[in-house]
């Protein structure tokens, strides 16, 4: 029963090539397609696994507009409808002077106003009854269009799109109706602890000047006005930001006509200004700061430090390590450590999230109860003294496995497998990114993972926040670091 | 670019979809999955089918092949849900639910001698602890509980009760590995790579035929902590809670969705098993197997792992007995947090004739943008609110409640959210729907339906589902049709029978006090109903 002579679980080197043809597992057997009649064995690793079938998905048809937009198409004649996203990119982030919440009330604002043509209220009328959805989404790289209808549907569907991108409404009444549903929405956010420790950690380690850390607030939306929002649409919205994916049955080369033939009029949104939105605020040494919330029994609990981009070579060790160690998985080190062996009802993560566009952070977060905050957190910092240790070559292989193993779920639909396409397109990543990430993944040694870590993990500089009754978390934080109250005492 | 988009279709009626979706399902191979052993035609490689099969013990297994990629998504249901807690011991199937994950004799432990005897003293540990609570001594007391606890202690060094866990993520599942319990159900579902259905056999079939229920305590412990977090601060947990009860008062379909929080405190080991070996039987399992299989390698497979299994029980579930429209009932609870009102009405269960049509009038009152509520909501900038409908909520299969949810904007006035459901509902019932907003919600039904069953988890999901609650899986299939097949008076009808004020409950979390025009009801069915 010893986990790490798992037979079954052996993972053959030199597979996987080129990435789509999936062959992943594992001890390829004789008895592949045979029905066994053999005994039950006595533990499964005692079994033999076949070859998985190769697999090939069919890689999505890129095109160029006129307007030298990406159109990225993966055709699917299964059903007779089709998913389609308009991206509009946003080069870093956010930029400054934009009031807070700003792109999510607009994205509210265009969808449920409409546009000259056709108000939100019709267009809901008419999207219903030929079942058909267009959705805006707003997130910190870009704005996106989504939209779902039969085929026959397309070009009206396509049409819709084009007045709201060219001529939407944002009538006065519609703009006042965004904003109370997003007053309420942040009334709403502020009882919520986990996200307040979320977004007070953005402030610390990014700075609070950061449009990252930026987040609506009351009085930044009540202040923010029509015009403004008309100004911000032009701002964003132009044809030289612009992505499209589809997928479903469409023609890549029809679509393309239609795209071109309709948007010939947007406008160019011009240049955007680059800024440094990801600058991580590294301090000199761990600083523990406390959020009071007074009589809370749950405490949230945040750790941060510096990350990588997905294309530094250390990202994959790192990420390894992260599976192995705290995230995505029943039977990591953080929890066989925390609940299993101490019996702390720790809920939580620990690992180097990945970001396309900028670099992301070493993130560690959990909710505890707060009379049993302290001994948490001490020994969640002896957790992560030891987590630093090599990675056994037991526990690398089966973060490896997990990975490995999993990966045709990522590719096992054409929306899936556009999903993937259009974020490397979108964040300027070259189209081989994921065969490249499961080459450096297969060829990985322990010893590359402790030196990302060595390098990347700074433990003796570490932001940590608590969000919890501070009176009673105050004496057990102070030996954690230099202790900050956030709320001035 | 106006000339282009003017150019837009100007007869969207005409154009119906039902000659696209038609096309759909057949492309799915929906209309010839109907009835027999294996249905439609002959085995044709790139087709879909559909198989059913049950093993002498009562396992069924419905089995769907897809082949689209080499992935293969199974659901186990098992028809115990909260409502078939004993007395006394609310929320043991959520613990049973977790307790499926820890592993059997054979995997998640170190050393099955040592760690069996770990767990025997442990449990004799506890039983001492627990006699004693009643005229022990205070130190006598303690040292019993360190004893217990010491004694969890030295078991849990022989546990690897992730092991389960970890032998299926290292397949490839992904974060695909779940399991729920509800009020009439447990549904145990994963997906895996294809080539390691042997491994799904092996792992499914060993946790029914010889669980071992380690971590037992600590396990109960979380669960309670959960159950009472949520009962406390989870907005939809309580006010969920508060309309079942308001509505179903002490019958079991009242109990709180997770138990009562400290119901568990004296349970043990041996009287979870003793419910698992009782309720638990191969007779009452329903799996659905949706994905990359080739029938002929699969069926031995399953006769080897779960030929085995014991039979149990091979009864259903007794019928809960039927409710009865007792009168409008109404409860209030404090709520710092989002405000929400849900109203409730007493209809039948989805096996029932009417369903359907209900269904239709749930959507035609609030599933969609365009629906009637939504609109009536959305032109009033104090009630613009999130709603949404549910026609099968709370129940089982004989009886349900039809359920219109909102999340309060700032400032909006729940009088005037329920006055404006009262009217809009009173407009459908007197008017019926109109001939093409009637059409277009069939369409957006069967678009979604279409949609759904793209995903083989849904799918695997909704064959069970749909086995369960009609004994056969075409049911599945069938449901669009019915919907397709309700007529506009039909949906008055079913308004005026089912969606009357003595059947209805209302709920509502605020923090504010009641209103004068919502007092609170205790809920208790001996009690006489308020009326407003």
């Amino acid at each position: 029963m010893n986990a790490s002579s798992n037979e079954y679980s052996r993972l053959p080197r030199g597979m996987l090539e080129p990435l789509f043809c999936l062959a992943l597992c594992l001890a390829p057997s004789a008895a592949a397609g045979t029905p066994q009649a053999s005994a039950i064995v006595d533990h499964p690793s005692q079994l033999r696994v076949p070859s998985l079938r190769p697999f090939v998905p069919p890689p999505p048809v890129r095109l160029t507009l006129k307007s030298g937009a990406r159109l990225l198409v993966i055709e699917s004649h299964e059903l007779p409808l089709v998913d389609g996203t308009l991206i509009f990119r946003r080069q870093h982030t956010p930029v400054q002077s934009e009031p807070a919440g700003i792109s999510a009330l607009l994205a509210d604002a265009l969808r449920e106003g409409g546009s000259r043509h056709t108000s939100g209220s019709e267009l809901d009328d008419w999207l219903d009854s030929h079942a058909a959805s267009i959705d805006v989404v707003s997130t910190p790289d870009a704005l996106r269009i989504q939209f779902a209808c039969v085929k026959e549907d397309l070009g009206d569907v396509l049409v819709f799109i084009g007045e709201l991108l060219m001529i939407p409404a944002y009538t006065p009444e519609e703009v006042e109706r965004s904003r109370a549903r997003a007053l309420t929405r942040v009334a709403h956010e502020s009882e919520d602890a986990s996200l307040l420790a979320d977004q007070s950690l953005d402030s610390l380690t990014l700075g609070s000047s950061s449009p990252l850390a930026r987040h609506a607030t009351r009085e930044s939306l009540k202040a923010i006005t029509r015009e403004q929002l008309v100004r911000h649409h032009r701002r964003i919205i132009g044809i030289d930001r612009l992505l499209v994916g589809a997928t479903g049955a469409v023609d890549p080369h029809e679509l393309a006509a239609h795209l071109d033939s309709l948007l010939a009029e947007l406008p160019a949104a011009g240049p955007q200004r680059a800024n440094s939105a990801q600058v991580y605020q590294l301090p000199g040494r761990t600083t523990v700061y406390l959020q009071d919330r007074p009589g809370a029994a749950q405490c949230e609990v945040r750790i941060a430090g510096p990350g990588l981009r997905r294309l530094d070579r250390d990202f994959v060790p790192l990420l390894l390590w992260s599976r192995a160690t705290g995230r995505a998985a029943a039977a990591n080190r953080m929890r066989l450590k925390l609940p299993t062996e101490l019996g702390l009802a720790i809920e939580g993560q620990l690992g180097f999230e990945a970001d396309w566009s900028r670099n992301g952070r070493l993130l560690g977060s959990f909710r505890v109860r707060s009379d049993a905050a302290a001994g948490a957190l001490a020994a969640f910092f002896e957790f992560l003294n030891d987590a630093r240790k090599p990675l056994e070559f037991a526990e690398l292989e089966a973060a490896r496995r997990r990975m490995l193993n999993a990966e045709v779920f990522q590719i096992d639909s054409p929306e899936e497998l556009l999903q993937r396409a259009l974020e490397l397109e979108l964040h300027g990543y070259p189209a081989d990114f994921w065969v490249q990430r499961d080459k450096r993944l297969r060829a990985l040694t322990p010893e590359e993972v402790s030196g990302a870590l060595e390098r990347h993990l700074r433990a003796d500089r570490l932001t940590l926040l608590v969000v919890g009754p501070a009176e009673e978390l105050a004496p057990a934080l102070a030996p954690l670091g230099t202790l900050v109250r956030l709320d001035g005492q | 670019m106006a000339a282009m988009l003017r150019e837009r279709s100007s007869e969207p009626e005409s154009r119906l979809m039902i000659q696209a979706l038609a096309r759909t399902a057949l492309l799915l191979g929906i209309f010839w999955a109907s009835g027999g052993q294996v249905c439609g035609q002959e085995p044709d490689a790139g087709d879909e089918r559909v198989l059913e099969h049950q093993l002498e013990n009562g396992w069924r297994f419905l089995i769907y092949q897809r082949r689209n990629a080499p992935t293969i998504s199974f659901e186990t249901y098992v028809p115990v849900g909260t409502v078939d807690d004993p007395p006394q011991l609310g929320g043991l199937t959520l613990l049973l639910k977790n307790l499926l994950f820890k592993g059997s004799a054979r995997i998640g432990t170190r050393d099955w001698d040592e760690e069996n005897a770990a767990l025997a003293e442990t449990d004799a540990a506890h039983a001492a602890w627990l006699a004693a609570r009643q005229d022990a001594a205070p130190e006598q007391l303690a040292a019993l509980r360190a004893a217990f606890e010491h004694a969890r202690e030295h078991a849990a060094k022989w546990s690897q009760a992730q092991e389960w866990s970890r032998v299926l993520e290292e397949a490839g599942c992904g974060d695909s590995l779940r399991a729920t319990c509800d009020q009439s159900s447990t549904r145990l579902s994963v997906s895996l790579p294809a080539n390691q259905f042997e491994l799904w056999c092996w792992m499914e079939s060993e946790r029914f035929r010889d669980p071992v229920f380690r971590e037992f305590f600590g396990e109960k412990a979380a669960l309670m902590e959960r159950s009472q977090r949520a009962a406390t601060q989870d907005s939809e947990q309580l006010i969920g809670d508060a309309l079942r009860a308001c509505a179903y008062g002490e019958h079991v379909l009242g109990r709180p969705s997770r138990g009562a929080f400290n119901a568990l405190q004296e349970l043990d080991r041996a009287t979870a098993m003793a419910f698992f070996r009782e309720h638990y039987g191969a007779a009452r399992m329903v799996t659905a197997i949706v994905g990359d299989v080739e029938f002929e390698h699969l069926i031995p497979l399953l006769d080897k792992y779960f030929g085995s299994l014991p039979s149990g029980p091979r009864t259903s579930p007794a019928a809960h007995p039927r409710t009865h429209a007792a009168g409008e009932r109404r409860v209030q609870v404090p709520f710092a947090g989002e405000p929400r009102l849900w109203i409730a009405w007493h209809v039948p269960g989805p096996a029932h004739p009417d369903s359907a049509a209900i269904e239709v009038a749930m959507r035609l009152l609030g599933h969609s943008r365009s629906s009637r509520l939504r609109k009536r909501i959305k032109r009033s900038l104090a009630l613009d609110s999130k709603l949404f409908v549910d026609h099968n909520w709370g129940g089982d299969r004989q009886q349900s409640l039809a359920l219109i949810g909102c999340a309060l904007n700032l400032g909006a006035a729940p009088e005037r959210l329920e006055e404006a459901i009262d009217e809009e509902l009173q407009r459908l019932t007197r008017e019926g729907p109109g001939r093409e907003e009637l059409a277009g919600v069939k369409r957006v039904a069967r678009a979604e339906y279409f949609r759904s069953l793209r995903d083989n988890e849904v799918l695997a999901a909704g064959l069970t589902s749909a086995w369960v609650m009609s004994g056969r899986w075409q049911s599945l299939f069938e449901r669009d049709q019915r919907l397709v097949a309700v007529q506009a008076r039909q949906v008055q009808r079913v308004l005026r029978e089912w969606f009357t004020q003595d059947r209805r409950a209302l709920a509502l979390l605020a923090p504010s006090p009641v209103p004068a025009s919502a007092a609170p009801a205790e809920v208790d069915q001996d009690q006489p109903p308020l009326k407003r």
